[in-house]
């Protein structure tokens, strides 16, 4: 990466990031987002005290950035698991309808009567 | 300004130059391009989005180029590119438009997770939305354009926006796009929209663009809180009804429409959460679109009060 | 408890175990009516549960439990007997709430 790499500048000195016209700054982003180093841009410019001075859109792109959590160990196979193989324990013939709310119902178009 | 104001030429020059900044949505596209028949193509679905100065940073810096390459004795190639990447290989020239919508749509899938994201239509009337969820052929976007000819405003024909603080939905009205015989469907349906040019050999086959209304453009900053979640399904022979669904059953299915649930984690399921708490749900296996459109535009007239739900024996 | 129709054979000294809900799991719950919902935090994963369950994990997540004291507390819960049929199953659930990440022998 060549040292007149606008990204690495901002990592080098945060403070510059603030001062960049909107091509240059998307310029930076773009290289961070390429780099997958957004989120790591943004907590360097929220410790130099760089990151209050940017534009509002810019510090979303950086907190959608940083809410991605990252990868550890469990999180693999599908979000919903348990769905269909299920904890089928078998239901209570008491009690089991405790708090249970909500027929079923079927809409049809127009309404009878 | 908008992107409309400007003729083919002057846009053409800023496409091939500095580029166009445009609000979709809560999105600002920084576009650039050198072909004219997408500019051309772009101008038409765009004509009502505004055009932002340039002192306002983006959000995707996206250029469509012509692309060269050994297919060029066959047909002349395009190349989307993303952040100065090319994520994605190089097609033909005559479907710039289309691929630069699922380029798009790849940008804000893979990037904005300020969002909860699913796959899905949008539209709202009375400031209450219903989500048309489903995958690809379900029919949700042609039930989007029939609930737009019974006066429902567009907030998106490919995804649903949840901000995952304010519970609130982001209108990203962009082009419809119609897949075969549901253009010709919609063109009867909707004659006072225009529908772009016909692009045939898609991967998707043949589909068009269905341009959105002024007003959803216009009032495209204007959130709206869900209160339908709504999974049409369309097939042969199906008895068109909205059938309840269990507030869990709907809240799983959901999940299998969210782009990125597994990428926000917890805060996406109480996100998802709240909105299927607040949402009634419902599957719509329906055959028949106007049978259809009448019971989805039956929700908003039976339930006048937010948040009163249904009281149907 | 008795010798309940088990689907899982116990292991020896199996029922001293003291089964509870990591503190790292950090649990999320929606529930609707007898559908539970719980988010995993270690994991990631979101599961659906039914009642008994979803009043199981609950109960432990509250306080750890040898397996015949869970058959206690659910038995109470739901007003039957604790040879109930549906009590009787108890291994196998917590079988696969511990195969599913969602609750571990306790260190403690």
């Amino acid at each position: 990466m060549s040292p007149d790499n606008l990204l690495l500048r901002a990592f080098a000195d945060p403070g510059l990031v603030a001062g960049l016209g909107a091509e240059r700054l998307e310029l930076v982003l773009s290289q961070a987002r390429l780099a997958g180093l957004s989120a790591r841009l943004s907590y360097r410019m929220e410790d130099a005290g760089a990151i209050a001075a940017l534009p509002d859109r810019v510090n979303t792109q950086f907190a959608a950035a940083r809410g991605i959590p990252p990868p550890g160990p469990g999180r693999h196979g599908p979000a919903v698991a348990g769905a269909d193989r299920g904890v089928r324990a078998a239901r209570p013939d008491r009690g089991a309808d405790a708090g249970c709310h909500g027929q079923r119902r079927r809409h049809t178009w127009p309404p009878a009567g | 300004m908008k992107i409309g104001d400007l003729t083919p030429e002057e846009l053409h020059q800023r496409f091939s130059g500095p580029g166009v900044r445009v609000r979709i949505g809560p999105f600002l596209i920084h576009l650039y391009s050198a072909i004219r028949e997408f500019v051309a193509d772009f101008r038409f679905a765009y004509a009502d989005f505004p055009i932002c100065e340039a002192h306002e940073v983006s959000d995707f810096r996206v250029r469509v180029a012509p692309a060269g390459g050994w297919r060029l004795w066959r047909e002349k190639q395009a190349a989307f590119w993303v952040d100065g990447a090319l994520p994605f290989a190089v097609f033909p020239r005559r479907i710039a438009m289309p691929f630069a919508e699922w380029g798009l749509n790849w940008c804000i899938c893979g990037y904005a997770h300020q969002f909860l994201i699913f796959h899905s239509a949008v539209v709202e009337k009375a400031g209450r939305a219903v989500i048309l969820a489903g995958p690809p052929g379900s029919g949700k976007s042609t039930l989007c354009a029939a609930l737009l000819a019974r006066g429902w405003r567009l907030l998106s024909d490919e995804f649903a926006l949840l901000d995952p603080a304010r519970g609130c939905l982001l209108p990203i009205p962009r082009p419809v796009a119609l897949k075969g015989a549901s253009i010709r469907l919609i063109e009867e349906l909707l004659p006072h929209l225009r529908i772009g040019r016909v692009f045939p050999h898609t991967d998707k086959g043949t589909l068009a663009h269905l341009r959105p209304p002024t007003d959803a453009v216009e009032r495209q900053a204007e959130p709206a809180l869900p209160a339908w979640v709504v999974f049409p399904t369309h097939a042969e022979s199906a008895r068109t009804e909205l059938v309840p669904l269990r507030k869990a059953t709907a809240f799983l299915r959901l999940e299998t429409n969210c782009f990125n649930y597994a990428t926000l984690g917890r805060t996406a399921f109480e996100a998802m959460g709240r909105l299927i708490e607040a949402a009634e749900c419902y599957e719509l296996p329906f055959e028949h679109l106007a049978t259809a459109a009448g019971l989805v535009n039956g929700l908003a007239e039976l339930q006048p009060a937010l948040g009163c739900p249904l009281n149907v024996a | 408890m008795g010798d309940g129709v088990c689907a899982v054979r116990r292991a020896p000294g199996e029922e001293r175990i003291r089964w509870a809900v990591p503190s790292t799991n950090l649990l999320a719950w929606r529930i609707w009516d007898d559908d539970f919902l719980v988010y995993n935090t270690a994991s990631g994963q979101t599961h659906h549960l039914n009642l008994l369950a979803g009043e199981a994990l609950r109960s432990l997540e509250v306080e750890p439990a040898q397996t015949r004291e869970l058959v206690r507390r659910l038995a109470h819960e739901f007003e039957i007997a604790e040879d109930s049929p549906p009590l009787q199953m108890i291994d196998r659930l917590i079988h696969e709430l511990d195969e599913l990440g969602l609750i571990a022998p306790s260190t403690a």
